[in-house]
């Protein structure tokens, strides 16, 4: 019977593949697992160990484990709110921007965080990152040179993105027990080299920072993921099994990879991981660790990033992916041939582009957990696109929101964490104007855009 | 020969694997303890995944749907597999004679690529989904 009712009530074509612009229908939705292991492949990669490492250069292990504690709630119920957001719509984040910003809007602001930053300059770096570590792990191999490893590393990441979930999915499979036991070999190490956990617990960090910078670190190297979660719920079966994969993960094993990494890195001082587990004797391990590590998240930086050029391109979505990856391992072949050119105008351009995204985040949560509720739209209704149906060209308050979140949030304030900030000052803005502009009755819509069942 | 009959043979094959791996964690444990926890990890996920399919599968006659399962559990036994794969040689668990990491190397070897085959054959026979 259900199977009947789906058939009738699913008036889509997904004419772009991989349900880009349309909701995924009820036989393509997947397992609390895979979900599962999906966003822990995202996580278990080289930046959360890195960043694990750092720590352990900053923290004792008592505030380490703290600190990784209380960064990680926070990102788990950012997480949480927006994986609910596309375990109900059932659509990308980009197609869940329309509404707080409207059609153009979800089209601009998804280019600018996930289509350029993410699916091209992010993922260029990390194919040009995984060039550096591969060739430091083999500095003598001609297949192993920077920019020839970018090359290859950078197709390699291609092909799932190319793939879509379902590529996402199995490469997932494969590494993350692998990184759940590389980081536990992390914790082995440490203790092995410290002579005991007695005596890891009581190194002094080399560099030691204030609890608030170690959080903001912690926050800020995965709040871009916490934003996206939808692109990723959206498979679920179940409307909770989104939160639920996201929260489990970022609570339990970001804690334990980070404080894995950080382990090993108080007890050999280094705060190059991959350095770390050379010297700490994880042999193969450390390589497999380089390639699964960039994989599992550099396809997913080019997926998500397809995703938003989909919104406006009139390509296939694996066209597209092509295309943008094609542009990234350029650029990371460029960057790894000219040895002596630096990334760092590049990087801060990047992060530049970053510091937009918690508050569209911000917005977003705001719009369809509180102004949907103030309204009394019934949540299982909110966010349910249908064709024919009409949609605002422009959202200004959400435009507005972000621009001054952004501004505030990033450069005025200067206490707190600045991406917890601009995310807090993002859904405090849209709510507040969006409130006062109901009462005013000021029109926020301009323009109309109507949804055809190709989702454009 | 029949799909389910297949899974309960590969699966028994998986089970007698891990088996080895514990006896091999028992052989390391005394030398370094670090590889004895290690080769007890593998060996103690990999029994699981292939214990906990007989139960799930008992009772379920749709081809399918058993291929599904299949594949669920022999995803874990694969990954776990390249897993010990990448570390039982890896210095950190190096161990005086050197026979016990070889044997649990190749251990590791069989499962992943035994579990690889179920994968492809569950998809292949039971048209099982690799994403489940």
């Amino acid at each position: 019977m259900d199977k009947k009712i789906e058939k009738e009530v699913w008036p889509w074509k997904d004419k772009f593949g991989d349900y880009a612009m349309v909701p995924v229908p009820k036989n393509e939705r997947r397992s609390f697992l895979s979900l599962f292991y999906v966003y822990t492949g995202v996580l278990a990669c080289i930046a959360v160990l890195w960043g694990g490492a750092t720590l352990g250069t900053q923290f004792m292990l008592k505030d380490l484990v703290i600190v990784a504690i209380v960064g990680s709630a926070i990102l788990a119920v950012i997480g949480g709110l927006t994986a609910g957001i596309g375990g109900i719509s059932k659509c990308s984040t980009y197609i869940n921007m329309r509404y707080p910003f409207g059609c153009v809007g979800s089209q601009l602001f998804g280019t600018i965080i996930a289509g350029i930053s993410c699916g091209i300059g992010w993922f260029a770096i990390q194919a040009w990152l995984f060039g550096i570590i591969v060739n430091t792990l083999f500095p003598t191999a001609w297949w192993a040179n920077v920019g020839i490893a970018a090359i290859w590393g950078g197709l390699l990441m291609m092909i799932t993105a190319i793939i879509g979930f379902k590529g996402l999915a199995w490469l997932s499979y494969l590494a993350v027990p692998f990184f759940m036991l590389l980081a536990g070999v992390g914790v082995m190490m440490g203790i092995s080299g410290a002579g005991g956990f007695a005596g890891l617990a009581s190194i002094q960090p080399a560099s030691p920072v204030s609890f608030g910078i170690g959080v903001t670190e912690i926050v800020g190297m995965y709040i871009a993921g916490g934003v996206i979660t939808a692109d990723i719920s959206r498979y679920s079966k179940k409307v909770l099994h989104g939160p639920m994969a996201w929260i489990i993960q970022v609570i339990i094993f970001q804690v334990y990879m980070l404080t894995g990494a950080g382990m090993l890195a108080l007890a050999t001082g280094a705060g190059n991981i991959a350095e770390a587990l050379v010297i700490g004797g994880a042999g193969l391990g450390a390589f497999l660790m380089a390639i699964f590590g960039q994989w599992t998240t550099n396809d997913n930086n080019l997926y998500n990033g397809a995703l938003s050029f989909a919104t406006w391109m009139p390509f296939k979505k694996k066209y597209i992916t092509i295309a943008e990856g094609m542009i990234g391992v350029a650029l990371a072949a460029w960057f790894g041939f000219t040895a002596a050119a630096s990334m760092e105008p590049f990087q801060n351009f990047l992060v530049l582009l970053g510091k937009i995204l918690p508050a569209i985040g911000g917005a977003l949560i705001a719009d369809f957990y509180l102004y949907r509720w103030y309204k009394r739209e019934p949540i299982n209704e909110r966010y349910k696109p249908r064709p024919g149906m009409k949609i605002a060209q422009v959202n200004w308050v959400g435009w507005a929101s972000v621009v001054l979140a952004t501004l505030l949030g990033g450069w005025v304030i200067k206490s707190g964490i600045p991406t917890l900030n601009v995310l807090i000052l993002g859904a405090l803005f849209y709510i507040i104007i969006m409130l006062i502009c109901d009462k005013a009755g000021v029109r926020v819509a301009l323009g109309e855009h109507v949804i055809n069942e190709e989702g454009v | 020969m029949e799909f389910k009959k297949y899974v309960q043979i590969s699966t028994g094959v998986l089970l007698m694997l891990s088996v080895v791996l514990l006896v091999l964690a028992g052989l390391a444990w005394s030398k370094n303890i670090y590889a004895g926890i290690i080769y007890l990890v593998i060996a103690i996920i990999q029994l699981m995944c292939a214990l906990l399919l007989y139960p799930r599968i008992m009772r379920i006659e749709d081809i399918t749907e058993i291929g599904n399962k299949s594949v669920q559990h022999n995803w874990l036994i694969l990954s776990i597999g390249i897993s010990g794969c990448a570390l039982f040689l890896a210095p950190f668990f190096r161990l005086d004679h050197m026979a016990v990491p070889y044997t649990a190397f190749t251990v590791c070897l069989i499962s992943a690529l035994l579990s690889a085959f179920n994968i492809y054959n569950a998809v292949k026979q039971a048209k099982a989904r690799m994403v489940v």
